[in-house]
């Protein structure tokens, strides 16, 4: 695949992955004022991120920028010493994204919700850990603690959590495309940015 | 002058933001392990004194601290269910902490020049130098239109109390969001201005390279390392 993406595109790149980044830190705010917000985290987030990467679509017009965002991402939470599973997702899932989007021509809904639905589940990458890497850091924690500790432990993080996260992320993110459209018709159109 | 001496190769700085990152949710708790993870959380305080900022430096260092002796301190007693839950919080803390205040030092210290010319020195295509550039550059703006925002819905008594959290969430980020769509439009425009869209390679003024500082930060995390597979 060549890409044909000039400086101006790679400039708006950078610029919507800063503000995807923001909005997801705005909203981490809000969730810990609001206890709550722990749990309803992968709906929210990804229903607010919608309103940036709505607007970041209305600058899309060829394939390749969603990739370098998606990519741009999960480095920028790596290097926030959060799981690099998110790096790991947003290989496979962005190219994913930016095909289902590139084929309804950045501009069909339909497409436009899905590869947004699929982008959104890089952030599922952030809990990974918690929930597959447990045997190995149960081990570790074994060494030191008796059985019943470990059993409260595991208690704390069902399993089935994990699911309910996914399907979290994904209403999250159709919520967060037509939260995005409203907006964009709202506020960036009246502003002329859109 | 004396501070360019504690500034490191924007290479170095980003090799140390992966390496301790990996090292912090990889190692165990203690031993060698242990020691590993005191080197590394050691590290991003040094170069934010070296860079003079002190009081981050202490603040930081002061939390991280606290947060691995209670880490160590709750595993070891027998608090049961409340002990899983403050080691739990306190290793978060004192693994996510250094690789924030990392990144933080990392903003702050390499120049976007100097990130450029380093990037391009790694022989990395430019789809992915102008955007880790631009992301480094608007990073501090975004903060600031954030705390601006925040001080401007201050002024107009919007608190998060006053019109609950959908409206306070809706007028944080659009301003947020249009303010710096604005700034990204006018730095495109100074930048392409400025040749950023020229073709082949650029002349740049930005020194690069290996100093006494990139040595020592080299040689603490080949130490830290060093305890680690060794103990």
């Amino acid at each position: 695949m060549k890409l044909n993406l000039n400086t101006k595109d790679l400039i708006n790149v950078g610029v919507f992955t800063v503000l995807y980044i923001a909005v997801v830190a705005v909203c981490g705010q809000l969730g810990a004022l609001v206890p709550i917000g722990q749990v309803l985290g992968p709906f929210y987030i990804p229903a607010l991120a919608g309103i940036v990467f709505m607007l970041f679509l209305t600058r899309v017009t060829k394939p390749g920028m969603v990739t370098i965002m998606g990519v741009l991402v999960g480095l920028l939470v790596l290097a926030t010493g959060q799981a690099y599973w998110v790096l790991v997702l947003a290989v496979i899932l962005a190219p994913l994204a930016d095909l289902i989007l590139s084929l309804g021509g950045y501009k069909r809904w339909i497409n436009t919700v899905l590869g947004y639905i699929v982008f959104s589940q890089m952030l599922i990458g952030t809990v990974i850990p918690l929930f597959f890497a447990r045997d190995a850091y149960l081990a570790r924690l074994g060494e030191r603690k008796d059985a019943a500790w470990i059993q409260s432990m595991i208690e704390l993080t069902p399993n089935w959590m994990f699911a309910v996260m996914i399907g979290e992320l994904a209403v999250g993110a159709v919520v967060g495309a037509y939260v995005g459209r409203a907006l964009l018709k709202k506020h960036f159109e009246r502003a002329g940015i859109a | 002058m004396t501070r360019e001496l504690f500034r490191l190769d924007p290479r170095t700085t980003l090799l140390v933001v992966a390496v301790l990152n990996v090292v912090m949710f990889s190692a165990g708790f203690a031993g060698g392990a242990g020691w590993a993870r005191l080197v590394f959380m050691a590290i991003p305080a040094v170069l934010a004194a070296g860079l003079g900022r002190w009081i981050a430096a202490i603040g930081y260092l002061t939390a991280v601290c606290a947060a691995y002796v209670l880490e160590l301190w709750a595993l070891d007693s027998s608090l049961g269910g409340a002990g899983v839950i403050v080691a739990g919080v306190a290793g978060l803390v004192s693994r996510l902490a250094p690789g924030v205040f990392m990144a933080y030092v990392a903003v702050i210290s390499v120049r976007v020049s100097e990130l450029m010319a380093g990037l391009e020195a790694l022989r990395l295509p430019r789809f992915v130098v102008i955007p880790a550039a631009v992301v480094l550059r608007l990073l501090p703006t975004v903060r600031e239109e954030s705390r601006g925002v925040q001080a401007a819905m201050g002024v107009r008594g919007l608190s998060l109390g006053r019109v609950g959290p959908l409206p306070w969430l809706e007028y944080r980020i659009i301003p947020l969001i249009v303010s710096t769509v604005r700034c990204g439009e006018e730095l495109s425009q100074a930048a392409l201005t400025r040749g950023l869209g020229r073709h082949g390679q650029a002349n740049r003024i930005a020194r690069i390279g290996l100093r006494p500082a990139d040595v020592l930060a080299l040689a603490a995390m080949a130490a830290g390392i060093g305890v680690w597979v060794a103990g």
